[in-house]
This record gives structure tokens, sequence and C-alpha cells, in this order.
């Protein structure tokens, strides 16, 4: 019986504890940490599914007892985010940003320290770096009337504002590969480019022996930044549809697909295949396992040879 | 004073706020535990599925070629030999381990649900008894909503709580085909609004292989899905009905219980009979508890209706639905297996359920003959404890039933003690 009472009395307690809850008598200051710099309207021009990828990760250490507060800015809540911390002086941890390379940009602080206090709102502003060069990327992006005019398999892509032939790119760009190994018959190698990020050369070993990379046949560019344009008009960060509809897509239809059906639904990625026939020139629009948009295009050349 | 009770009754419902809240918690995971086996089958489905989809996404998938697979399939086999072996030389031990963590996890909960229920049921009762009072001397509906608005809400929650769990079944019936036309005419419309063509043409440009392990994957997802919706939907179902029926109003309750109550007496329990080739001590003796127990139901169901109409008291109501609920389980397992009944079966599917009743049951009595004892105690009238039994077996049974629950060593009233075995040697003579 006593074990009973005890039980009911342990579990009416919980049940107070529960309805009122326990005081929070530590007192907390107010921070705002935003994006500064952003031309919104520059910005607006960035594919509405590279935005939304976009994440600026800032760490704040508090110097008394050493705890780590994680505070993300991103597209949704308008890179501006107020936090309630304990008052404190806090050290800039780290400051990152995810998907730098498709949304064309960077952000930094030169701030080291914060002191937050409960009687006034502290401020943590992050830069963006090289706000004209970021203006000047989106530009170049736009499609230019020239490479609007030609035909999705003419070999021809805009890259950061200029049109030049594919053929040409090895001798533009500068391609050191990494490592010597070299290819076995038939194994194909990516060489990114030292000089532009973003760009790989892909080289194939067509001979029956081993040869050095540079010794192989040059068959296809990969783009994974968001600095190219491909007739009519495609671009990375593409939606999928913008690019395959039957109807209304630069592409049109795949000539076949591969990897799962079941796009954006995380289980694996998608690549849609466009074949020529006629030249056995083949693009491939990469899409990543939970996405819905075009992370990547590889141009293959002459693949049935 | 009013204004006493009317404090008295917000705190007490805010009280009994978390324990609704605990005790149904807790009901719904032991009932959600009784289903283990179907979650257990849907996890190594899924497990499978898990398997399918490594071995067709690594990079030099093994379907790529016929050596490939043959490796495919061999691998299949020596696992599921691998598998076998282990439940083949482990079996015993594995299912003794699993069914003493999945009972021990149900004793658990049932604990903490009787606990929370009859803490929160008691809150409940003293709210009701009070809320009469009060509205006997304040009739507009609407002064009560105001002046009593904690109360109101734990009504409407209780409410809200038997509607939903009484129609769960149909509720997971009608979830689970709203998933799949909804499933598939999004899946449809997303296909087309994208690509502009059609589902199989769609489908079409894909590798075969890829194509069938995206349907496969897809049908499994949902399988699994509709299965635990419809396992719980069921288990979910049957505690609702046992809720229903024990918030009804003493009159609807009299008439829907003596229902139920009928049915059950009216099984003939002694044409289902232990099958003799197995038959263990244990089960012998849990089969006489349970042949007494259909014997005794309307017993039982004439004292919960006497101590109900004297004070309404949720927890037996509740505890009686529960008991009613349980034998019609078991009759319907028992019809379910013929008239010979293996043991083994009999200890797998009716003795926890047995040892839940007999639980009930004691609950049951105890408190409807505490009600009507306080009440005789109250009146002066003395409580007749063998009113309705014709003959010696009967008075035997009522006795040792009665016994069980007023043993002085159990922490009975010893006035009570004395007074039942006086009853019992006078009725013997």
């Amino acid at each position: 019986m006593k074990f009973r009472r005890l039980l009911s009395i342990v579990l009416l307690l919980v049940a107070c504890g529960s309805l009122f809850g326990c005081g929070d008598s530590e007192s907390k200051g107010n921070l705002n940490i935003y994006l500064y710099g952003m031309p919104m309207d520059i910005y607006s021009q960035l594919s509405a599914n590279i935005r939304s990828d976009i994440s600026i990760g800032v760490t704040l250490h508090n110097r008394e007892n050493g705890e780590i507060t994680r505070v993300e800015l991103t597209d949704k809540n308008g890179y501006n985010v107020w936090v309630d911390l304990p008052q404190d002086y806090y050290d800039i941890g780290s400051v990152y940003m995810t998907n730098t390379e498709r949304a064309m940009f960077d952000v930094e602080t030169d701030i080291e320290e914060i002191k937050v206090t409960d009687d006034d709102v502290a401020h943590l502003a992050i830069v963006l770096k090289d706000v004209d060069g970021f203006q000047t990327s989106i530009m170049n992006n736009i499609p230019t009337n020239e490479i609007l005019q030609y035909d999705i398999f003419s070999r021809m892509v805009q890259y950061n504002g200029v049109v030049m032939d594919l053929n040409k790119l090895p001798t533009t760009l500068l391609f050191l590969p990494s490592g010597t190994g070299e290819l076995a018959p038939d194994e194909q190698r990516y060489i990114g480019s030292s000089s532009h990020p973003g760009v790989s050369i892909i080289v194939q070993n067509n001979s029956q022996d081993m040869l050095s990379p540079w010794d192989c046949a040059f068959i296809g560019v990969h783009f994974s930044h968001n600095n190219i344009v491909l007739p009519p008009g495609v671009k990375i960060g593409m939606d999928v549809g913008e690019i395959s509809h039957s109807e209304t897509g630069l592409f049109k239809t795949p000539t076949y697909f591969t990897g799962t059906p079941l796009m954006g639904s995380g289980l694996d990625g998608t690549n849609l295949v466009y074949y020529n026939s006629e030249t056995g020139d083949q693009i491939t629009c990469q899409v990543l396992a939970g996405e819905n948009y075009v992370s990547a295009i590889t141009y293959k050349f002459s693949v049935y040879s | 004073m009013q204004l006493l009770r009317i404090i008295k009754i917000n705190i007490f419902a805010l009280l009994a706020f978390p324990f609704l809240v605990l005790a149904t918690c807790a009901k719904l995971l032991q009932q959600t535990l009784s289903k283990i086996l179907v979650f257990v089958g849907v996890a190594a489905m899924l497990g499978a599925l898990f398997i399918l989809s490594y071995i067709i996404k690594s990079p030099e998938s093994m379907f790529s070629s016929i050596g490939g697979m043959v490796v495919a399939v061999g691998i299949f086999w020596v696992g599921l030999g691998v598998i076998l072996a282990i439940l083949y030389l482990f079996g015993n031990g594995i299912a003794f381990i699993s069914t003493f963590v999945v009972r021990a996890l149900y004793s658990w909960l049932n604990f903490i649900y009787m606990k929370c229920h009859r803490l929160y049921a008691k809150l409940y009762d003293s709210c009701t008894a009070d809320y009469i009072l009060v509205g006997q001397r304040i009739n507009s509906k609407g002064w009560l909503l105001i002046l009593l608005p904690i109360w109101q809400i734990i009504r409407m929650l209780n409410w809200i709580a038997v509607k939903i769990f009484v129609t769960a079944l149909p509720l997971s019936i009608l979830t689970s085909l709203l998933l799949v036309l909804g499933g598939g005419g999004y899946m449809y419309y997303n296909i087309s609004s994208t690509f502009g063509i059609g589902l199989f043409e769609y489908l079409a440009i894909f590798p075969v292989i890829e194509a069938v392990f995206a349907g496969v994957y897809v049908a499994v997802i949902y399988m699994a899905v509709i299965i635990v919706l419809l396992a719980l939907g069921a288990e979910w179902g049957r505690w609702g009905r046992v809720l229903a029926l024990a918030t009804k109003t003493p009159y609807q309750f009299k008439d829907a219980s003596y229902t139920q109550a009928a049915e059950i007496f009216q099984f003939n329990i002694t044409d289902y009979k232990l099958d003799k080739a197995d038959e263990c001590d244990k089960c012998q003796m849990k089969y006489e508890i349970l042949s007494f127990m259909f014997s005794d139901i309307l017993n039982v169901y004439m004292q919960v209706d006497m101590a109900i109409f004297i004070r309404h008291n949720t927890n037996v109501v509740c505890d009686f639905s529960e008991y009613m609920s349980i034998l019609a389980r078991i009759k319907k397992i028992l019809t379910k297996h013929g008239t010979d009944i293996k043991c083994s079966v009999f200890e797998i599917e009716c003795i926890h359920l047995i040892d839940r009743a007999n639980t009930l049951v004691s609950h049951v009595l105890k408190d409807s003959v505490a009600i009507i004892g306080k009440d005789a105690k109250e009146n002066g009238v003395d409580i007749d404890f063998f009113e309705g039994c014709s003959n010696s077996e009967e008075l035997e049974q009522r006795y040792n039933s009665l016994c069980r629950i007023y043993n002085v060593d159990v922490g009975a009233q010893d006035e009570i003690s004395t007074e039942l075995n006086r009853q019992y040697s006078q009725y013997s003579k």
C-alpha cells in the first residue's frame, strides 16, 4: 500500500511538473545573424533549385563554458536568423557555405568575437565576398543569342560568357592530370582543370596497351559548376522538366535514362542521356539522389566509335 | 462552496490531463506491441529491399553479367542458409529471449497504463460528481463552458479519443486506400508534368532492371505502410470498442454490456478441450480458470451493474469492458482452432489473455464490492455475497472467487472477510 501511495505521489508530481514546466532562470540575449551585401536582383537570377541548396553555417563558441551553437542561414529564412543565447562573449568559430560552385558566390566575416547581452541586440554580419565577381558570373551565365542559335549536338558551349568549341577546350583551359598512373585499355579518366574548377576533360585509352593520360584520346567534357550554358540555353541547376519535357523541354524527352526512375526519392541518382545516332555524340545530364535538378552535364564525342 | 467546486474541477481536470495522455500512449503502445510479429515481418521485408537496392546500386552491379547474377544468387542462398542454421541451432534461445523482452515491455506498459488510468479515472469521476452538483445550481450551459474550461477540454479530448479509436480500423483502411490512390496519382501527375509522357512510357525508357526494381521498391514500401496501418487500425480499433462501451451512460452500458455478457455466457466452453496428446498442467490450470470466467460472467456483470448504479466508477466500467473484450477474443481464438486445442497454441495465444482477464476481473470485483460494501455500510444494509447461487457448486465457486478478493493477507478489511465466511457457512448448511 505504501508503495502505491508513493507511486501515486510521484506520478502526481510528474504530472504537475509536466503541466507547469521547469523555470529557466538564465538570462538570455538576442543575436541577429544576417547576410550582408547580397544584391537581391542578381541573386534572384540563380535557379530556385540552387538557391534552396545554399546553406551558410556559422559556429559560435561560448567563451565561458565552451558550449557550441550552430546557426544556419538559408534562402528559406532569408539569410537572417535571430537566436537567443546566454549573455556572454562568443568566438566566431567558422563560417562555411555549401554549394559555392553552383551558387557562384562565397561569404566571410571579419568579426572574431561578439558580446551577447540581455539589454541590447547583438548583430553579426556575414559579408558577401567579391560582389562584382558574383554579378559578373550571373551576367555571364545569361544565354547569349549566339549560343541559342546552335544545335544541341553542335559541340559548342558558353563558358563564363564566352562561346567556345568543346574540341578546343583542352588547349584553352589548363588541365594537369593528378597522379602519374597509366590507363589500361578502354579505361576512362576524368582530368579536372587546374585553372577552372568545375570543368573536367574525359580521356580514354583506345589502344591495347597501357597509356599515360597525355597519350589517350580526348572523348568528352564534364561540367559541374554553374558557369556554362549549352545550346539551346541549358544550364546546371535547371529543373529536370525544363530540360526533358516532351513538348516544352529544351532537350525534349531523353533517348534513355540510367539510374532510378524514382527521381527525387533519395534512392539513387538518375542520368538523362541524349544520343545523336548520326554523330555518336552523347549528352548526359546528371541528377543526384534526392534532387530534381541537373547538377552536372557530360558531353561525350562519338561514343559509338 | 460552488466557487470552491469550480476551482476544484478545473484543477483536477488539469491534473487529470497528463494521466490521460500517459495512459492513452501506454495503451496504444501496448496494443502495438501485441502486433510485434507483423512489425518484425515488415522490418524483414524492408531489410530484404535494402539488400536488393545495395546490390543494384553497386557500381559494378551484380546483375550486369551472368557471372555476377550467379554470385548474387549464391550470396542470397548462403545468407538464407546461415539465417536458417542460426534459427535451427539457437531458435529456442532466441524465441525465449524475444518473448521475454516483449512480455516484459508489455507488462511495464500495462503497469503504467493501469496506474495512470486509475488516477485519471479517479480525478475524472470526482470532477463528474462535482460537475453534476454545479450543473444543478448553474443551469446555463454557456456559463458552465466559461467557468469550467479545462474540464470541458478534457471531456472533449476524451470524446475525440473514443471516436478516433472506435473508427481506427475503417480509418486505417481509408488511409491505405488514399495512400495507394493518392501516391499513384501523385506519381502519374509528377511524371506527366515533368516529362510530358505517361507512366509506362516513362518506365520504358529505363533499363528493365531499374524499372522493375523501382516497381518492387514502391510496392514493398506501400505494402509495409499499409500492413502497419491495418495492424494498428485493428488493434487500436479493438481498444476503441472497449472505450466506447466504457464511456456510455449507466443505462446504455447496462444494455450493451448485458448483450455482450450473455453472448459470452452462451458460449459453451466445454465443447473446446485441450488436446490430450500434449496437455500440460499449466495449460490445464489456465483452462479451468477460463472455464470459470465464462460460466461466471453473468455474476460479474450483475455485480458491476449493481455497483455502477450506486456510484459510477470509470475504473470498474473500463476494466469490465476490457475483460469482456478479452473473453470475446479468447472465444474467437477457441472457435478458430476447433474443439481439440493444442497446448502449444493455447499457451501462445490464450494464456497471456487469461492472465490479463484474471487481473481485470479481480480489480472489477474488488472495486465493485467496495462500492456496494460502502453503500451498504452507509445505509445500514448487509450485502448478500451469495445472491443468485442456486446450488452448492455455484456457492463454492462464488466463495472461492470472493476469497481471492477478500483475502485479509492481501489487504482486505477483516469485517468483510468475516462477513463473507459467516454467510458462506450459513448458505452451506
